[in-house]
Protein backbone atom coordinates (compact mmCIF):
# COMPACT_ATOMS: atom_id res chain seq x y z
CA UNK A 1 0.00 0.00 0.00
CA UNK A 2 2.93 2.29 0.89
CA UNK A 3 4.56 1.47 -2.40
CA UNK A 4 1.59 2.00 -4.50
CA UNK A 5 0.64 5.91 -2.46
CA UNK A 6 4.22 6.57 -2.81
CA UNK A 7 4.18 5.28 -7.30
CA UNK A 8 0.83 7.76 -7.56
CA UNK A 9 2.89 10.16 -5.51
CA UNK A 10 5.99 10.38 -7.80
CA UNK A 11 3.33 10.31 -10.58
CA UNK A 12 1.48 13.70 -9.46
CA UNK A 13 4.81 14.99 -9.25
CA UNK A 14 6.20 14.17 -12.65
CA UNK A 15 3.06 15.61 -13.90
CA UNK A 16 3.38 18.76 -12.21
CA UNK A 17 6.90 18.86 -13.36
CA UNK A 18 6.12 17.89 -16.88
CA UNK A 19 3.34 20.72 -17.46
CA UNK A 20 5.78 23.32 -15.69
CA UNK A 21 8.47 22.58 -18.18
CA UNK A 22 6.45 22.50 -20.98
CA UNK A 23 5.18 25.35 -20.58
CA UNK A 24 8.75 26.74 -19.84
CA UNK A 25 10.31 25.02 -22.67
CA UNK A 26 7.11 26.94 -25.02
CA UNK A 27 7.50 30.71 -23.24
CA UNK A 28 11.48 30.40 -24.15
CA UNK A 29 10.36 28.87 -27.85
CA UNK A 30 8.09 32.15 -27.75
CA UNK A 31 10.30 34.68 -27.47
CA UNK A 32 13.53 33.31 -29.08
CA UNK A 33 10.80 32.85 -31.81
CA UNK A 34 9.75 36.38 -32.13
CA UNK A 35 12.83 37.81 -32.36
CA UNK A 36 14.30 35.81 -35.15
CA UNK A 37 11.46 34.90 -37.65
CA UNK A 38 8.94 37.31 -36.24
CA UNK A 39 5.74 35.06 -35.90
CA UNK A 40 4.51 34.21 -32.48
CA UNK A 41 4.71 30.53 -32.73
CA UNK A 42 4.65 27.70 -34.50
CA UNK A 43 1.12 26.71 -35.98
CA UNK A 44 -0.48 25.19 -38.94
CA UNK A 45 -4.16 24.84 -39.66
CA UNK A 46 -7.03 24.97 -41.92
CA UNK A 47 -10.54 25.58 -41.46
CA UNK A 48 -14.15 26.06 -43.73
CA UNK A 49 -16.46 27.62 -42.42
CA UNK A 50 -20.35 27.63 -44.10
CA UNK A 51 -22.16 30.63 -44.95
CA UNK A 52 -25.44 30.72 -44.35
CA UNK A 53 -28.50 31.83 -45.81
CA UNK A 54 -30.56 32.65 -42.74
CA UNK A 55 -33.46 34.60 -45.35
CA UNK A 56 -36.87 33.01 -45.04
CA UNK A 57 -36.94 31.88 -48.57
CA UNK A 58 -33.38 31.08 -49.43
CA UNK A 59 -33.29 34.26 -51.34
CA UNK A 60 -30.10 35.85 -49.84
CA UNK A 61 -27.98 34.91 -53.11
CA UNK A 62 -25.01 33.25 -51.48
CA UNK A 63 -24.42 30.81 -48.77
CA UNK A 64 -26.24 27.53 -47.58
CA UNK A 65 -28.83 26.18 -48.53
CA UNK A 66 -29.30 26.94 -52.34
CA UNK A 67 -31.57 25.96 -54.82
CA UNK A 68 -29.92 23.41 -56.97
CA UNK A 69 -32.06 25.00 -60.35
CA UNK A 70 -30.85 28.33 -59.28
CA UNK A 71 -28.89 30.06 -62.09
CA UNK A 72 -26.44 31.01 -59.82
CA UNK A 73 -25.28 27.06 -59.56
CA UNK A 74 -25.98 26.34 -62.98
CA UNK A 75 -22.44 25.36 -65.48
CA UNK A 76 -20.32 28.51 -66.31
CA UNK A 77 -17.21 27.04 -68.62
CA UNK A 78 -15.35 29.32 -65.97
CA UNK A 79 -15.36 26.92 -63.00
CA UNK A 80 -13.79 29.49 -60.92
CA UNK A 81 -17.17 31.07 -60.54
CA UNK A 82 -20.11 29.89 -59.27
CA UNK A 83 -22.38 30.46 -55.67
CA UNK A 84 -20.47 31.51 -52.46
CA UNK A 85 -21.08 28.80 -49.67
CA UNK A 86 -18.18 29.43 -47.69
CA UNK A 87 -14.68 30.66 -46.57
CA UNK A 88 -11.84 28.76 -45.95
CA UNK A 89 -8.57 29.86 -44.20
CA UNK A 90 -4.91 27.82 -44.66
CA UNK A 91 -2.13 29.43 -42.35
CA UNK A 92 0.85 27.00 -41.76
CA UNK A 93 4.70 27.68 -40.76
CA UNK A 94 5.11 24.37 -41.80
CA UNK A 95 5.17 25.38 -45.45
CA UNK A 96 5.65 24.04 -48.18
CA UNK A 97 1.92 22.27 -47.67
CA UNK A 98 0.00 20.25 -49.34
CA UNK A 99 -3.82 20.37 -49.98
CA UNK A 100 -5.79 17.34 -50.41
CA UNK A 101 -9.58 17.94 -50.76
CA UNK A 102 -12.19 15.05 -51.53
CA UNK A 103 -15.61 16.08 -52.30
CA UNK A 104 -18.94 13.17 -51.94
CA UNK A 105 -22.14 13.83 -55.00
CA UNK A 106 -24.81 15.81 -53.41
CA UNK A 107 -27.13 13.32 -52.74
CA UNK A 108 -31.08 13.09 -51.60
CA UNK A 109 -32.70 11.75 -48.62
CA UNK A 110 -33.55 8.55 -50.16
CA UNK A 111 -30.23 8.53 -52.18
CA UNK A 112 -31.68 7.66 -54.97
CA UNK A 113 -30.12 10.87 -57.19
CA UNK A 114 -26.22 11.81 -56.96
CA UNK A 115 -25.47 15.50 -58.33
CA UNK A 116 -22.36 16.15 -59.65
CA UNK A 117 -20.39 19.29 -58.91
CA UNK A 118 -17.13 21.53 -59.39
CA UNK A 119 -15.92 23.06 -56.11
CA UNK A 120 -13.32 26.02 -56.32
CA UNK A 121 -11.42 26.95 -53.30
CA UNK A 122 -9.30 30.48 -53.65
CA UNK A 123 -6.31 31.11 -51.97
CA UNK A 124 -4.09 34.38 -51.96
CA UNK A 125 -1.11 34.48 -49.14
CA UNK A 126 1.23 36.99 -48.98
CA UNK A 127 4.75 36.98 -50.20
CA UNK A 128 8.09 38.20 -48.71
CA UNK A 129 11.70 39.51 -49.76
CA UNK A 130 14.55 38.17 -48.26
CA UNK A 131 14.35 40.85 -45.41
CA UNK A 132 11.01 39.56 -44.39
CA UNK A 133 8.97 42.69 -45.59
CA UNK A 134 5.55 41.81 -47.62
CA UNK A 135 6.43 42.53 -51.10
CA UNK A 136 3.62 40.75 -53.14
CA UNK A 137 0.86 38.49 -53.01
CA UNK A 138 0.25 34.71 -54.45
CA UNK A 139 -3.53 34.46 -55.44
CA UNK A 140 -4.84 31.01 -57.13
CA UNK A 141 -7.35 28.32 -56.85
CA UNK A 142 -8.11 24.68 -56.64
CA UNK A 143 -11.13 23.20 -58.55
CA UNK A 144 -12.45 19.90 -57.65
CA UNK A 145 -15.14 17.75 -58.82
CA UNK A 146 -17.00 15.78 -56.92
CA UNK A 147 -16.78 12.47 -59.34
CA UNK A 148 -12.87 12.92 -59.21
CA UNK A 149 -12.29 13.49 -62.76
CA UNK A 150 -10.41 17.24 -62.01
CA UNK A 151 -7.11 17.37 -61.44
CA UNK A 152 -7.19 19.97 -58.57
CA UNK A 153 -7.78 17.58 -55.23
CA UNK A 154 -4.29 17.81 -54.39
CA UNK A 155 -1.79 20.87 -54.90
CA UNK A 156 1.70 21.64 -52.98
CA UNK A 157 2.00 25.41 -52.12
CA UNK A 158 5.20 26.99 -51.23
CA UNK A 159 6.36 30.29 -50.03
CA UNK A 160 9.55 31.24 -50.71
CA UNK A 161 11.66 34.94 -50.55
CA UNK A 162 10.86 37.02 -53.36
CA UNK A 163 14.54 38.22 -53.05
CA UNK A 164 17.60 35.00 -53.93
CA UNK A 165 18.41 33.63 -50.20
CA UNK A 166 15.39 30.56 -50.56
CA UNK A 167 14.00 31.94 -47.13
CA UNK A 168 10.79 30.17 -46.46
CA UNK A 169 8.16 31.94 -45.31
CA UNK A 170 4.99 30.92 -43.79
CA UNK A 171 1.58 30.39 -45.92
CA UNK A 172 -1.31 32.09 -44.45
CA UNK A 173 -4.41 32.36 -46.82
CA UNK A 174 -7.37 33.90 -44.97
CA UNK A 175 -11.34 33.40 -45.39
CA UNK A 176 -11.01 33.25 -48.88
CA UNK A 177 -14.06 32.29 -51.34
CA UNK A 178 -15.15 28.41 -52.02
CA UNK A 179 -17.68 28.46 -54.93
CA UNK A 180 -19.89 25.86 -56.06
CA UNK A 181 -20.92 25.31 -59.74
CA UNK A 182 -23.36 21.98 -60.86
CA UNK A 183 -21.96 19.74 -63.73
CA UNK A 184 -23.12 20.57 -67.20
CA UNK A 185 -26.63 19.54 -66.69
CA UNK A 186 -29.28 19.53 -69.39
CA UNK A 187 -32.20 20.94 -68.34
CA UNK A 188 -34.34 18.02 -68.86
CA UNK A 189 -32.22 16.30 -66.50
CA UNK A 190 -32.30 18.65 -63.80
CA UNK A 191 -36.34 18.74 -64.04
CA UNK A 192 -36.47 14.72 -63.27
CA UNK A 193 -34.24 15.42 -59.93
CA UNK A 194 -37.15 14.62 -57.36
CA UNK A 195 -37.62 17.66 -54.90
CA UNK A 196 -36.52 17.63 -51.09
CA UNK A 197 -32.88 17.99 -49.29
CA UNK A 198 -29.59 17.18 -50.50
CA UNK A 199 -26.75 16.90 -49.17
CA UNK A 200 -22.56 16.50 -49.48
CA UNK A 201 -19.41 15.90 -47.57
CA UNK A 202 -16.51 18.23 -47.99
CA UNK A 203 -13.46 17.35 -46.21
CA UNK A 204 -9.75 19.10 -46.65
CA UNK A 205 -6.55 17.76 -45.40
CA UNK A 206 -4.03 20.09 -44.91
CA UNK A 207 -0.01 18.28 -44.41
CA UNK A 208 2.49 20.65 -43.68
CA UNK A 209 6.67 19.83 -44.50
CA UNK B 1 0.28 -7.28 -10.85
CA UNK B 2 3.51 -5.31 -10.09
CA UNK B 3 4.21 -5.25 -13.61
CA UNK B 4 0.85 -3.53 -14.23
CA UNK B 5 1.37 -0.73 -11.69
CA UNK B 6 4.68 -0.25 -13.57
CA UNK B 7 2.88 0.08 -17.32
CA UNK B 8 0.49 2.00 -15.52
CA UNK B 9 2.78 4.72 -14.32
CA UNK B 10 5.04 4.55 -17.63
CA UNK B 11 1.99 5.43 -19.79
CA UNK B 12 0.98 8.37 -17.19
CA UNK B 13 4.77 9.66 -17.34
CA UNK B 14 4.75 9.36 -21.16
CA UNK B 15 1.64 11.30 -21.92
CA UNK B 16 2.95 14.75 -20.72
CA UNK B 17 6.02 14.37 -23.37
CA UNK B 18 3.51 13.30 -26.04
CA UNK B 19 2.48 16.34 -25.79
CA UNK B 20 5.77 18.68 -25.94
CA UNK B 21 6.69 16.27 -29.02
CA UNK B 22 3.51 16.21 -30.78
CA UNK B 23 3.61 16.40 -34.67
CA UNK B 24 1.20 19.26 -35.18
CA UNK B 25 1.88 19.39 -39.24
CA UNK B 26 -1.71 18.07 -40.04
CA UNK B 27 -4.73 19.52 -39.95
CA UNK B 28 -8.41 18.61 -41.14
CA UNK B 29 -11.68 20.32 -41.82
CA UNK B 30 -15.02 19.55 -42.97
CA UNK B 31 -18.00 21.06 -44.25
CA UNK B 32 -21.45 19.74 -45.58
CA UNK B 33 -22.86 21.11 -48.24
CA UNK B 34 -26.68 21.79 -47.79
CA UNK B 35 -28.93 22.27 -51.11
CA UNK B 36 -32.46 21.23 -51.80
CA UNK B 37 -34.79 21.92 -54.70
CA UNK B 38 -37.87 23.06 -54.16
CA UNK B 39 -40.81 20.58 -54.06
CA UNK B 40 -43.29 21.75 -56.50
CA UNK B 41 -45.70 23.93 -55.39
CA UNK B 42 -49.28 22.89 -55.06
CA UNK B 43 -50.69 25.03 -57.52
CA UNK B 44 -51.52 22.53 -59.95
CA UNK B 45 -54.35 19.85 -60.06
CA UNK B 46 -53.96 16.62 -59.03
CA UNK B 47 -57.36 14.58 -57.92
CA UNK B 48 -57.70 10.73 -57.48
CA UNK B 49 -60.62 8.99 -57.02
CA UNK B 50 -60.61 5.21 -56.36
CA UNK B 51 -63.84 3.39 -56.91
CA UNK B 52 -65.66 -0.49 -57.22
CA UNK B 53 -66.48 -0.51 -60.26
CA UNK B 54 -70.72 -1.46 -60.07
CA UNK B 55 -70.09 -1.08 -56.54
CA UNK B 56 -72.56 -2.21 -54.18
CA UNK B 57 -72.24 -3.45 -50.66
CA UNK B 58 -74.73 -6.30 -50.95
CA UNK B 59 -73.34 -9.95 -51.59
CA UNK B 60 -76.61 -10.53 -53.93
CA UNK B 61 -75.68 -7.80 -56.72
CA UNK B 62 -73.64 -10.36 -58.98
CA UNK B 63 -73.70 -7.58 -61.73
CA UNK B 64 -70.44 -6.48 -62.18
CA UNK B 65 -68.42 -7.26 -59.09
CA UNK B 66 -68.58 -4.68 -56.42
CA UNK B 67 -66.65 -4.76 -52.70
CA UNK B 68 -68.60 -7.88 -52.10
CA UNK B 69 -69.14 -10.62 -54.71
CA UNK B 70 -71.23 -14.24 -53.96
CA UNK B 71 -68.89 -16.66 -55.55
CA UNK B 72 -71.51 -19.43 -55.94
CA UNK B 73 -73.15 -17.02 -57.94
CA UNK B 74 -70.29 -15.80 -60.16
CA UNK B 75 -66.81 -17.01 -60.42
CA UNK B 76 -63.88 -14.96 -61.50
CA UNK B 77 -62.12 -17.33 -63.62
CA UNK B 78 -60.78 -14.78 -66.02
CA UNK B 79 -59.95 -10.63 -65.55
CA UNK B 80 -62.56 -8.94 -64.42
CA UNK B 81 -61.99 -5.24 -63.91
CA UNK B 82 -63.29 -4.82 -59.85
CA UNK B 83 -61.25 -1.15 -59.54
CA UNK B 84 -60.88 1.90 -61.04
CA UNK B 85 -58.45 5.00 -60.39
CA UNK B 86 -59.95 8.51 -62.40
CA UNK B 87 -57.07 10.71 -62.20
CA UNK B 88 -56.75 14.32 -63.03
CA UNK B 89 -53.53 16.38 -62.55
CA UNK B 90 -51.35 19.10 -64.75
CA UNK B 91 -49.21 18.94 -61.59
CA UNK B 92 -45.63 18.02 -61.11
CA UNK B 93 -43.58 15.39 -62.96
CA UNK B 94 -44.78 12.13 -62.77
CA UNK B 95 -47.12 10.09 -60.48
CA UNK B 96 -46.20 6.99 -59.26
CA UNK B 97 -49.03 4.88 -58.15
CA UNK B 98 -48.26 1.31 -56.40
CA UNK B 99 -50.47 -1.10 -55.75
CA UNK B 100 -49.63 -3.55 -52.98
CA UNK B 101 -52.32 -6.93 -53.39
CA UNK B 102 -52.88 -9.59 -51.25
CA UNK B 103 -54.56 -13.18 -51.50
CA UNK B 104 -58.49 -13.76 -49.99
CA UNK B 105 -57.69 -14.70 -46.69
CA UNK B 106 -60.70 -16.94 -44.65
CA UNK B 107 -61.91 -14.57 -41.89
CA UNK B 108 -62.65 -17.25 -39.45
CA UNK B 109 -59.19 -18.80 -40.25
CA UNK B 110 -56.78 -16.30 -41.12
CA UNK B 111 -53.91 -19.22 -41.92
CA UNK B 112 -56.47 -20.24 -45.01
CA UNK B 113 -55.78 -18.08 -47.73
CA UNK B 114 -57.34 -18.41 -51.68
CA UNK B 115 -54.74 -17.10 -54.40
CA UNK B 116 -55.79 -14.53 -56.23
CA UNK B 117 -54.14 -13.02 -59.39
CA UNK B 118 -54.58 -9.40 -60.63
CA UNK B 119 -53.31 -7.12 -63.32
CA UNK B 120 -53.52 -3.01 -63.51
CA UNK B 121 -54.23 -1.97 -67.36
CA UNK B 122 -55.55 1.85 -68.60
CA UNK B 123 -58.02 2.03 -71.89
CA UNK B 124 -55.48 2.31 -75.10
CA UNK B 125 -54.56 6.80 -74.99
CA UNK B 126 -54.53 8.88 -77.81
CA UNK B 127 -53.51 12.19 -78.20
CA UNK B 128 -55.79 14.72 -76.81
CA UNK B 129 -55.70 17.96 -78.81
CA UNK B 130 -54.66 21.55 -76.54
CA UNK B 131 -54.68 24.90 -76.58
CA UNK B 132 -54.95 25.80 -80.71
CA UNK B 133 -54.01 29.20 -81.40
CA UNK B 134 -52.31 31.69 -83.94
CA UNK B 135 -48.69 31.73 -83.05
CA UNK B 136 -46.54 35.02 -83.84
CA UNK B 137 -45.73 34.35 -87.51
CA UNK B 138 -49.23 33.84 -88.49
CA UNK B 139 -49.09 30.23 -88.33
CA UNK B 140 -52.14 27.96 -87.03
CA UNK B 141 -50.59 26.01 -84.26
CA UNK B 142 -51.76 23.70 -81.64
CA UNK B 143 -50.50 21.51 -78.77
CA UNK B 144 -51.00 17.76 -78.22
CA UNK B 145 -50.76 15.75 -75.12
CA UNK B 146 -51.07 12.14 -74.53
CA UNK B 147 -50.56 9.51 -70.69
CA UNK B 148 -47.88 7.52 -70.80
CA UNK B 149 -47.53 4.79 -68.58
CA UNK B 150 -44.62 3.23 -67.83
CA UNK B 151 -44.42 0.23 -67.67
CA UNK B 152 -47.28 0.52 -70.47
CA UNK B 153 -49.95 -1.23 -69.67
CA UNK B 154 -52.02 0.22 -72.47
CA UNK B 155 -52.27 -2.72 -74.61
CA UNK B 156 -53.90 -5.86 -73.99
CA UNK B 157 -51.29 -8.06 -73.91
CA UNK B 158 -48.76 -5.55 -71.72
CA UNK B 159 -48.90 -5.02 -67.73
CA UNK B 160 -47.83 -7.44 -64.92
CA UNK B 161 -50.32 -10.69 -63.99
CA UNK B 162 -49.11 -10.74 -60.57
CA UNK B 163 -50.87 -14.21 -58.72
CA UNK B 164 -50.55 -13.61 -54.93
CA UNK B 165 -50.92 -16.76 -52.98
CA UNK B 166 -49.76 -15.93 -49.57
CA UNK B 167 -47.21 -13.23 -49.55
CA UNK B 168 -48.46 -9.58 -50.48
CA UNK B 169 -46.98 -8.57 -53.89
CA UNK B 170 -46.04 -5.00 -55.01
CA UNK B 171 -46.10 -3.48 -58.61
CA UNK B 172 -45.95 0.31 -59.76
CA UNK B 173 -47.17 2.42 -62.36
CA UNK B 174 -45.73 5.91 -63.44
CA UNK B 175 -47.53 8.27 -65.15
CA UNK B 176 -46.06 11.45 -66.88
CA UNK B 177 -47.34 13.31 -70.34
CA UNK B 178 -46.05 13.20 -73.61
CA UNK B 179 -46.30 16.53 -75.57
CA UNK B 180 -46.29 17.77 -78.95
CA UNK B 181 -46.54 21.15 -81.07
CA UNK B 182 -47.57 20.89 -84.46
CA UNK B 183 -47.38 24.54 -86.60
CA UNK B 184 -49.72 24.95 -90.02
CA UNK B 185 -46.73 25.26 -91.64
CA UNK B 186 -46.13 22.08 -91.10
CA UNK B 187 -43.04 22.11 -89.05
CA UNK B 188 -43.44 20.09 -85.95
CA UNK B 189 -41.48 19.45 -82.80
CA UNK B 190 -41.44 17.45 -79.08
CA UNK B 191 -41.30 19.33 -76.82
CA UNK B 192 -39.82 16.25 -75.30
CA UNK B 193 -39.73 16.98 -71.46
CA UNK B 194 -43.08 15.33 -71.07
CA UNK B 195 -43.73 16.13 -67.53
CA UNK B 196 -47.28 16.82 -66.39
CA UNK B 197 -47.28 19.95 -65.71
CA UNK B 198 -46.23 21.34 -69.26
CA UNK B 199 -49.71 20.63 -69.57
CA UNK B 200 -49.69 24.56 -67.93
CA UNK B 201 -53.71 25.37 -67.79
CA UNK B 202 -55.20 22.11 -68.94
CA UNK B 203 -55.68 18.71 -67.21
CA UNK B 204 -54.50 15.55 -68.20
CA UNK B 205 -57.76 12.80 -67.29
CA UNK B 206 -56.67 9.05 -67.20
CA UNK B 207 -57.77 5.94 -65.85
CA UNK B 208 -56.09 2.73 -64.69
CA UNK B 209 -58.54 -0.40 -63.63
CA UNK B 210 -57.57 -3.44 -61.50
CA UNK B 211 -58.31 -6.52 -62.42
CA UNK B 212 -58.89 -9.74 -59.97
CA UNK B 213 -59.05 -13.42 -61.23
CA UNK B 214 -59.50 -16.35 -59.23
CA UNK B 215 -58.40 -19.58 -60.65
CA UNK B 216 -61.34 -22.14 -60.91
CA UNK B 217 -59.72 -25.12 -59.12
CA UNK B 218 -58.98 -22.22 -56.11
CA UNK B 219 -62.92 -22.37 -55.49
CA UNK B 220 -63.40 -26.12 -54.29
CA UNK B 221 -61.39 -25.50 -51.63
CA UNK B 222 -63.62 -22.36 -49.60
CA UNK B 223 -65.65 -22.54 -46.63
CA UNK B 224 -69.32 -21.89 -47.57
CA UNK B 225 -70.66 -19.12 -45.49
CA UNK B 226 -66.89 -18.12 -44.52
CA UNK B 227 -66.30 -14.04 -45.64
CA UNK B 228 -62.95 -14.33 -47.77
CA UNK B 229 -61.48 -10.98 -47.53
CA UNK B 230 -58.32 -9.58 -50.09
CA UNK B 231 -56.77 -6.18 -49.62
CA UNK B 232 -55.29 -3.98 -52.22
CA UNK B 233 -53.31 -1.07 -50.75
CA UNK B 234 -53.01 1.60 -53.69
CA UNK B 235 -50.41 4.94 -52.82
CA UNK B 236 -49.69 7.11 -55.14
CA UNK B 237 -47.03 10.02 -55.20
CA UNK B 238 -46.41 12.77 -57.08
CA UNK B 239 -42.85 13.98 -57.89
Amino acid sequence: MKRLSLCISIVLLSLVFSASAFALVHDETLTSQLDLLGFIREYHMVEIQPIVDETAGHTQGYGLPFDIMGSDVSYRDDQTLGRKIATWTIASTYAPVTIRISTTPLENLGKTVSIDYYLCFRYNYAKFDDAGVSSESSAGFIVVASDGSGAGEELVLENVSTGGNGQIYPIISNSQDVRFMLFDYSQSTKESWPGGYYTSTVTIEFVGS
Amino acid sequence: MRIGRAVCCLLVLLLPMGFVFSNNSISNASLTIEAFKEIPTPEGVFEVNVSYLDGSGSKSTISGIGSRFDVTKRKLSSLTKVFSIAIRSNYGNTVEISFRFGPFVNQMNNSKVVPASYIVSADSQDWSDWNLYWDDYGNYAYYRFKPVFTPNITSSTSGQLVTVTNEEKTVSVVYSVDGQRYVSSSVSYDPGDGVISQLGENVMESTIYGSLMIADSDYDGMEPNVDYVSTVVISMEVR
